[in-house]
Parts: C-alpha cells; sequence; structure tokens
C-alpha cells in the first residue's frame, strides 16, 4: 500500500454547530491504483483529498504514505515531501497570479532546486493545448485554462502521487478527454497513484476502483 | 490596520508641525526676553529725525534713550567695565529683562547689572545706596562730582556681555537730560506689522535721512518674527514635505487593498449595485476610517508630544526652555489633513472601478504586463526557477505596489534624515567653543599709551603655567595694522561712515594651541597650522566683512611711512573666537604668533586664557584672581557661566532634537511594520498556496525576508541619496540664523535608520511565520480572500 488513511475524522467547529466534515474513514490505495471518489456536493470529497494530500491535519486519525505517517513529521519536511511525492490539483484553480504559467509550473521543482525537463513539460502543454499561453499571467486565462496549468504543474515533479480535485469540472468533453488521457497516459508510464473527484460518471468509470462518499463516510467502493 | 495607518499619519503631522510651532515660540520667547521686543533700533538721531520717526504710522510702539557718552565713572573705569551710561524708556515694558525693581524716575535713582553691583563691592539689593564718582564732559571742560544714587532696578546677567565686562546703568530721564544736554538718542521700535519687517524698518530709516549704519535691525527679534515670502516659502515646503509623506503612508496601505477593493467593488457593481451606492458606501467607509484614524492621530501626537512637557520645563529653567505648545489650529488643520487623504485614497479603487467594466473589475491584477523580458523567452524557456525569481516576480511584477511601499517608506526615512543631519550639525559645543576658549582668563588693560608695560610677562606667565590645575595654556598677542583702503573697500561695509583717516584693523596673534583649536573648528589640519607660521597668511572674521578663502588684502604696519604688504586670507571664521569688545573700524584678523615675530609686531602677551581640571576649578580660579587682585590692570574673567548657560540650552536642543527625531524614527518604523504586515495579508492565499506546492518553512523565511529586504535597501539607497543632499541644503538654511551650525553627516542617525529597519525586518518577518503558522494551511486558502 502507498498510501494508507486510518479512522480520519475532520471536524470543524464545536458544540451544536459542530461539521463533521469527515468522519471515521479507511482508506487504502494500491501503488499505480487509479482511484475515482464520487458523492454530493459537500460530501466531503475535498476535505479527505487535503487530507491525504498532507494540506490539512486531521482531527483525528493518521495518513500513511510509503510507511510514514504524515502528519507526525515537521512542518518543513512536510512541505519537502509534499512537492517531491505529490501533485495536487486544486478545485479553485490555485495559480500563483505573479508568476506566468511557464514559471508556475515549474516552481514545485524550482523550489527543490532541481532543473526542470523542458521538452518534458513542453509535451505536457501541448498535449493540454496550453502551450500558446505559457508566458500569459493566470488572470487572462480562462477557467478551463487555469485548471489545466494547474494540472501540469501538478505533473511536472512527476510525483509517486497525484490527486486531483475535479480536474475536469470547467472543461468541455475533448479537453476533458485530453486531459484523462493524459493523466492515464503518465501514470502509466511513471507508475503513479492517480486519485481523482469528480461528478462526470464517465470519468468514474475510467479507474480502476470508485469509492463513493456519503456525509462524510465511504459509502461504498465499486470494483472496476 | 488602516485605522492604525491613518492615525500614523496624522500623528506625524502632527509631531512634527507642532515641534516647529514649539521651537518657533521658544525662539521667538527667548528673543523677546534677551534683547526686548523691538524689530530696529535707530541711532545717533538728530531732533528732526527723532520727531519724523517718532511720528511714522508704521510704528506700533517705540522707545527712546538717551546715550550719557560724556558721562564716566572712574569706579567703573578701574574695574575695567565699559558701562553705558543713560536713559532708557520701556524697562518696565520690559525692553530690559529686570531682575527685579523698575526704572529710575527720581535723578537720585538708577538700575545697574546685577554683575556690576557685585563686583563695586555692594550687595545686589533693591534700596541699596551707592556712591560714584563721576566724571561729566560738556563742551570742554570736565566737572568731577560725586553723587549717591538709590538702586531702584536690578538688570539679570546675561553671561555673553558680563565675559565682556560690558555693562549697563539707566538713570532718570530728567538727570540724563542734564548731564548731556546733547545726548545721543537711539529709538527702539516696535512695528505694525512683522511681513517684511527688515525692509519696512530699512524704509522708515530712510524715510527719516537716516545713514545705513543708523539703523540696526534687532536680528534676534526680527529673525523669529519676521515674515516674509522667503520664510513662508521655507515654511510651505515643509509642510508639503511633511504631507506628501503621510499621504504616501496612507496610500502605500490603500494601495495594497487596492487590487481586492477593486475586485469587492467590481462584484458589487456585478450584482446591481448602482454608481451612486457604491459611492455612498466607499464614502461611508472612508469617512468612519478617517474620523477614527485622525482622532486617534491626534490623540497619539499630542499625548506623545505632551509627555515631554514636563520633562523639558525641567531640564532649563528661563527663556530658552522648549514647551511643548499645542496650537488648536494645528490641531484642527492636521484633523482636516487626515480627512481629506483619506478620502482621496478611497476615491482612487472607486474610480478606477468606475472605469472599468465589471468583469475587469472582478478579475482585476494589479501585476504589470510582462515586459519585454518575458517575450524573449517565448524562443527559449528556462528550465529553472529559483527562489529568486519568485521574489523578483513579485516585486517586478507588482512595480507600482513596490514603488508606492519605497516611497512611503523613502519619506518618512527621509524626513528622519534631514531632521537628523541638521541636529547633528547643531554641535553645540561649537556654540560656547566659539565665544571662549578656556575656562578662565587674565587680560591686560589696553593701555596703548604705555609702550614699555607688559603686564602679562614672563614672570605672570610662568605662574599661571606652572599652577596646579591647569592644563592648557593658551595666549594671544596683539596690535593695530592699517588697511589699504582700496581692499577695505572690497571687504568691509559701512566704509562712509568711518571717521578715522587710516582705517584700522585689530590682528590678533594666537599661540600653536589656541589656533589649532580654531582651525579644528575650521575643520582644517595641522598643514594650515605650518602654512600660517611661515607664511603672510590669515584668518579672516566673516563677522566683520566679506571675506573668502584665497583672497588677498594689503595691510601696513601702524605709524607713518610704512610699506604695505600682501597677505592671503586662508580661512574664515564665522566670529571671533576669544570675546572681543569693540572692535575697530577694519575688524579682527587672526595671525599666528610667529607672524608677530618675524614682521616684529607687538610681542607682549595681551590675554592668557586657561583650560583647568575639573576638580581644580576652585583652587585654579583663586590663584588667578590673586594675580589680578594684586594687579588692577589685570582682568580676571570666568566663563564658568557662559558654559553653564550654553549647557542649559544645549541640554534642551539636544533632548528637543532626540524627542523629535525619536518620535519620527517610531512613525517610520511603524509604517515599515505597517507595509510589511498589510502585504502579508493582502498574499496570504498566495504565500500559503506557494506552501502547498511544497515550499518549505526555511524557502519561506528567505522569501519574505528577501522581498523585505530589497524594498528596505532601495528606500535606504534613496533616502540616503536623496536625505543627504536635502539635509546639507537644510542645514544651510539654518546657518543663516546660527552661526554654531557646521554641516555634519548624520552618521548616528542613518546608522540607526539601517539598524532599525534591518531589526524590524527580520522581526516582522518571523511575526508573519508565526502568524501563518497559527492557521492550517487549508484554511488559509480558503478563507483568506
Ligand atoms: N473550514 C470549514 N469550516 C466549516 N465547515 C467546513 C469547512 N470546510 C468544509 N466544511 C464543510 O465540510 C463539508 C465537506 O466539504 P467539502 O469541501 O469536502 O465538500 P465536497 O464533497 O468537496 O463538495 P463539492 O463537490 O461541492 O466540492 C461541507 O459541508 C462544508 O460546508
Ligand atoms: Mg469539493
Amino acid at each position: 500500500m502507498i498510501l494508507q488513511g486510518k479512522k480520519l475524522c475532520k471536524y470543524y467547529g464545536t458544540g451544536e454547530s459542530q461539521v463533521k466534515a469527515i468522519h471515521d474513514v479507511d482508506f487504502a490505495v494500491a501503488k499505480g491504483e487509479f482511484i475515482s471518489i464520487v458523492g454530493q456536493s459537500g460530501a466531503g470529497k475535498s476535505t479527505l483529498m487535503h487530507i491525504i494530500g498532507g494540506l490539512d491535519a486531521p482531527t483525528s486519525g493518521e495518513v500513511i504514505i510509503n510507511g510514514t505517517s504524515i502528519y507526525t513529521m515537521p512542518m518543513s519536511p512536510l512541505a519537502v515531501f509534499r512537492r517531491r511525492q505529490i501533485g495536487f490539483v486544486f478545485q479553485a484553480f490555485n495559480l500563483v497570479p505573479s508568476l506566468n504559467v511557464w514559471e508556475n509550473i515549474i516552481l514545485p521543482i524550482g523550489l527543490d532546486g532541481k532543473k526542470a525537463e523542458v521538452s518534458y513539460i513542453e509535451d505536457i502543454l501541448n498535449t493540454l493545448g496550453i502551450y500558446e499561453k505559457r508566458t500569459s499571467l493566470p488572470t487572462v486565462l480562462s477557467g478551463g485554462q487555469q485548471q489545466r496549468v494547474a494540472i501540469a504543474r501538478a505533473l511536472a515533479a512527476r510525483p509517486a502521487i497525484v490527486l486531483a480535485d475535479e480536474p475536469t469540472g470547467n472543461l468541455d468533453s475533448r479537453s476533458s478527454n485530453n486531459v484523462l488521457d493524459l493523466l492515464r497516459l503518465s501514470v502509466e508510464k511513471y507508475n503513479q497513484t492517480l486519485i481523482v473527484v469528480t461528478h462526470n460518471d464517465e470519468v468514474a468509470k475510467l479507474a480502476d476502483r470508485t469509492v463513493r462518499v456519503v456525509d462524510g463516510s465511504i459509502a461504498a467502493e465499486v470494483e472496476q | 490596520m488602516t485605522v492604525g495607518t491613518v492615525a500614523l499619519a496624522v500623528a506625524l503631522i502632527f509631531v512634527v508641525l507642532t515641534y516647529f510651532y514649539s521651537d518657533d515660540q521658544r525662539s521667538k520667547r527667548e528673543a523677546t526676553n534677551e534683547l526686548g521686543a523691538y524689530h530696529v533700533q535707530y541711532e545717533h538721531l538728530s531732533p528732526k529725525q527723532q520727531e519724523e520717526i517718532v511720528n511714522n504710522p508704521k510704528i506700533q510702539k517705540h522707545y527712546l534713550s538717551y546715550n550719557s557718552k560724556n558721562v564716566k565713572s572712574g569706579l567703573f573705569e578701574k574695574l575695567n567695565i565699559n558701562m553705558a551710561i543713560g536713559y532708557m524708556e520701556g524697562i518696565n515694558a520690559g525692553l530690559i529683562q529686570l531682575r527685579e525693581g523698575r526704572a529710575p524716575v527720581t535723578d537720585d535713582e538708577m538700575v545697574l547689572d546685577k554683575w556690576v553691583i557685585e563686583e563695586m563691592g555692594f550687595p545686589s539689593k533693591l534700596g541699596e545706596v551707592i556712591p560714584l564718582d563721576l566724571q561729566i564732559k560738556s563742551t570742554g571742560k570736565t566737572e568731577y562730582i560725586t553723587k549717591s544714587f538709590k538702586l531702584v532696578g536690578i538688570v539679570d546677567d546675561i553671561a555673553v556681555r558680563k565675559a565682556a565686562r560690558a555693562g549697563l546703568m539707566f538713570i532718570s530721564k530728567t538727570l540724563s537730560q542734564r548731564y548731556s544736554p546733547d545726548p545721543d538718542i537711539v529709538i527702539f521700535a516696535l512695528l505694525n506689522s512683522d511681513f517684511n519687517a527688515t525692509s519696512t524698518a530699512h524704509k522708515i530709516g530712510e524715510g527719516a535721512k537716516l545713514q545705513e549704519d543708523q539703523i540696526q535691525i534687532n536680528e534676534r527679534y526680527s529673525g523669529a518674527y519676521e515674515q516674509n515670502p522667503v520664510s513662508i516659502l521655507k515654511a510651505a515646503i515643509i509642510v508639503f514635505v511633511i504631507l506628501i509623506s503621510a499621504a504616501m503612508v496612507i496610500y502605500n496601505i490603500f494601495n495594497i487593498y487596492l487590487s481586492e477593493q477593486i475586485r469587492l467593488f467590481g462584484m458589487m457593481k456585478a450584482i446591481g449595485m448602482t454608481p451612486k451606492q457604491l459611492r455612498s458606501m466607499i464614502l461611508t467607509e472612508g469617512l468612519i476610517i478617517s474620523l477614527a484614524g485622525s482622532s486617534m492621530g491626534l490623540l497619539l501626537g499630542g499625548g506623545g508630544s505632551t509627555a515631554f512637557i514636563p520633562f523639558l520645563g525641567n531640564m532649563a529653567s528661563g527663556n530658552s526652555a522648549l514647551y511643548v505648545e499645542l496650537s488648536p489650529y494645528i490641531a484642527c488643520a492636521v484633523f482636516v489633513m487626515g480627512l481629506i487623504l483619506v478620502m482621496l485614497s478611497v476615491y482612487m479603487p472607486a474610480r478606477k472601478v468606475g472605469s472599468l467594466t465589471e468583469i475587469a473589475a472582478i478579475r482585476y491584477n494589479p501585476a504589470g504586463p510582462l515586459g519585454k523580458r518575458s517575450l524573449d523567452t517565448k524562443s527559449k524557456l528556462k528550465n529553472s526557477i529559483s527562489g529568486f525569481s519568485l521574489v523578483s516576480a513579485q516585486l517586478i511584477r507588482y512595480r507600482k505596489r513596490t514603488w508606492v511601499t519605497v516611497i512611503s517608506i523613502t519619506l518618512t526615512g527621509f524626513i528622519f534624515v534631514v531632521t537628523g543631519s541638521i541636529f547633528s550639525s547643531m554641535n553645540i559645543d561649537n556654540m560656547a567653543g566659539s565665544m571662549v576658549p578656556g575656562d578662565y582668563k587674565l587680560s591686560a588693560a589696553n593701555l596703548d599709551s604705555d609702550e614699555q608695560l607688559d603686564l602679562l610677562n614672563d614672570k605672570v606667565m610662568q605662574q599661571v603655567k606652572t599652577m596646579p590645575g591647569v592644563t592648557t595654556v593658551l595666549t594671544e598677542m596683539y596690535d593695530v595694522l592699517i588697511y589699504n583702503k582700496q581692499d577695505a573697500n572690497l571687504h568691509l561695509k559701512d566704509l562712509a561712515s568711518m571717521k578715522n583717516p587710516d582705517i584700522r584693523t585689530d590682528i590678533y596673534a594666537y599661540d600653536d594651541a589656541l589656533m589649532t583649536s580654531t582651525l579644528k573648528r575650521l575643520g582644517k589640519d595641522d598643514s594650515m597650522l605650518t602654512e600660517l607660521r611661515s607664511g603672510d597668511n590669515l584668518i579672516a572674521v566673516a563677522e566683520d566683512g566679506g571675506y573668502q578663502v584665497g583672497d588677498k588684502i594689503r595691510l601696513a604696519k601702524f605709524g607713518e611711512g610704512q610699506k604695505e604688504r600682501v597677505f592671503t586670507i586662508v580661512g574664515v571664521l564665522p566670529n571671533y573666537v576669544t570675546y572681543k569688545g569693540n572692535s575697530s573700524d577694519g575688524g579682527v584678523l587672526i595671525a599666528h604668533q610667529d607672524l608677530f615675530k618675524r614682521l616684529d609686531l607687538d610681542q607682549r602677551i595681551k590675554q592668557v586664557s586657561v583650560q583647568v581640571n575639573e576638580g581644580q576649578q576652585g583652587e585654579v580660579e583663586r590663584n588667578l584672581k590673586g594675580i589680578a587682585t594684586a594687579d588692577r590692570r589685570i582682568t580676571f574673567t570666568s566663563f564658568q557661566e557662559t558654559y553653564q548657560e550654553f549647557n542649559g540650552m544645549k541640554k534642551v536642543l539636544q533632548l528637543a532634537a532626540n524627542s523629535l527625531t525619536s518620535a519620527l524614527l517610531i512613525i517610520s518604523i511603524f509604517n515599515l511594520i505597517n507595509s510589511n504586515l498589510t502585504s502579508m495579508y493582502a498574499r496570504k492565499r498566495e504565500i500559503s498556496l506557494v506552501e502547498a506546492i511544497g515550499m518549505s518553512r526555511s524557502q519561506l523565511t528567505m522569501q519574505l525576508g528577501s522581498e523585505g529586504f530589497i524594498v528596505i535597501l532601495f528606500s535606504l539607497l534613496i533616502t540616503f541619496s536623496l536625505g543627504i543632499p536635502a539635509g546639507y541644503f537644510g542645514v544651510g538654511m539654518f546657518k543663516q540664523s546660527a552661526s554654531y551650525v557646521q554641516y555634519q553627516l548624520p552618521m548616528a542617525a542613518m546608522l540607526t535608520l539601517v539598524c532599525a529597519y534591518c531589526t524590524v525586518q527580520v522581526v516582522t518577518t518571523f511575526y508573519m511565520q508565526w502568524r501563518l503558522s497559527k492557521e492550517s494551511l487549508m484554511e488559509r486558502i480558503r478563507f483568506s480572500e
């Protein structure tokens, strides 16, 4: 198992107004697996992704990646771990506004003090159809373009785990297919693990396994 | 945060204006007390001129004075005191600061200086009856009488006058008229208006056909009170610079919020808010912020200033003390300025929104266009990005914001550096040092007649040198030279009024030690000492004429048929180091004693000053006084009082300077903190995002820290490169009124600023880190819009 979530809980607030965004979730992903997460809006999908992505500490429970319980790590090693092991595509496009597309994409590699492989990233940009926009600032891009930049950024460092929160939410079916093809190709080629949150049934069906989240708990797991 | 910023800016304006106002009030008070409240003094008047001046409608008040030059007293002469005897109006009105008592009314009443009374051996008590031997010269014959006067008033000692042994004696009008039916008439006049007072005073004098030298402007009073286009312009420039700085402080903060505000306003418009509603929303917001901020700023500035009142009041009593004077006008003006500045800053984003479509406003990004460089990268993409790229992207693409921050920090720093320059240049040690060379002085009476007499001869000098406690002995010689008429024309004023056929010039010769300390004042080194020793070189005194280094003047020895010699002026002193009494028409020149030897001038020592060990002052004073008592022709002078007077003044000035500069420093530091924190809050989401992508803590520290340091570096560079020259000019502006000012690089102030900024940057960087780590990453990304 490359990734394991044990008895994960995430509660917001206290007392009567307490929201149990995630409640007692056990979760395991094998290396190279492609998993889709589905569920109603507000079910807790994003929350779960943040927790397993090392972005948000759970109220209780632990996340183990490659045998390390990540939330016991101090802040800085966790950040280093994140940029090397995890590529995250946020639901809302989170690009750095002062950096252009290209800089945004190679940022995680740059932070690691490494050099990006230019041809590889150019390939990604071409596949995603945003090569022309590589020197633009994020604010002049359309929603879908921004989302594709975020995907390119997640893949750029060739992380072991790619987490994508509704990566095709803003895309037409053709672009959406391009994105999925790219994700699958990358996953196969580099033996990456892919977890995708989606509302799109077709996307869900492509996965090895679909996890349904209902009111903060895992209701069902469907193997394809 | 915004309220705090406004408060800061308002406090800045308030503190600085209050300081200037208080200082202005202080100098006015000082001028009035020291020399009296009058603009001009008209001298040697004929009755007709007197009449004309007195009736001039431009004069608000005038005081008449009769100087009875023909009356002398042997007692004063024996004590070597140069007395001015006469009648004076306006004593009771404060024209002369009386320690106690009143003006003389009857013929047997008089007013004297306190120190004069004491030197005569009488207690300085009102009602004391003092007999004086008077010699009254009138129409060729001299009458000797002895008359007793009752002391009805005592004049407060003024250390400089005492050191110069210039005393005052006032008698009643009738007595003055009886003794001198044709007295020297002087009128002290206070004009109706302070505006252009100096030139008005001259015009009045010229109207009454007075010579230029009959018109003496009271520089102290006019300097403090006069308003003219130049002084108004100066004040306006100061206010303008302060105002701009305050405006930048406010604008800086609002500018950081600008993009957010624009997005918000765009959203409001998009959901159907009318421009009118939007305007009133912005207005109300601005009004609340500015009202709260201005009030807080006033409290802050007022409170800060007031805290020093008791402190300053105690530091030095008397006229020179600086009291913080809060003016309601300034408070009101500052309050209104705060309102206006905020409204302007608030309106900026509103105007911008007006010019954008709703969607453009919602998607507004202040990052500038990428510029040429990034276009070039089209052909070749970088394969790496360092933390520094992120820093430079931040600073360069948001260059407008960066500039506003830099300018805001620069301006507050700028004011700090300029005031620092002025205060560090006000070397107040110079002030006392320029008047007196040592602690005590013995001087030989100027008995020109007796060519052979050498009062301060080798024996006396030996005695002085070996006195226990004396550390340094400084000697001066004296002679008179005759000025070449042509050259005198070039350098001296008021030549026309000189009555003597020859223009006599006093020339003093200094020994090595005195010359060295004089050169130090001029900022010259010892190589100049050699020049003065071996060449025909002199130091001129600026008070006495217009000189420039390099000027050549011809002088001849005193007496018939002496050959002229060319001398070079190698230095110009603002005023004479050892206090002089009346100087000759040709002014004062200073030479080295070696020159006197070479030219065979008078080799007798006329004056010896000593510097004394702190602990042995009493002993030395007694011993020196002993020499003076043994020979009445030798006068003893103590400079202790002069020093004390200056020290009190110095303390007050320094304290006031320190409190103003520290207030300014605190304001610039707050401004920096403010900018740092605001920019962090505005970018919280972005910072968190980069962290989510995998930026470690230390990288974040580096990023935030270096961003700040680059801004500081730039600000400091600009601050210094503008502030130092501005400070230099500021000092120049100041110099005209105070000769003890000598430009000095404000090293201490600059270092303080650098250290303070760096410390603040380090502390705020860590504070920001700490603040950020208190919230979880996702919380920050989610909620920081
Ligand atoms: N910081 C927070 N404070 C309080 N409640 C929160 C917070 N974050 C999320 N929630 C709540 O937790 C629940 C799960 O949110 P989450 O974002 O995980 O939903 P989701 O399944 O991703 O929905 P969607 O499909 O709409 O993106 C929601 O009810 C949300 O309101
Ligand atoms: Mg979600």
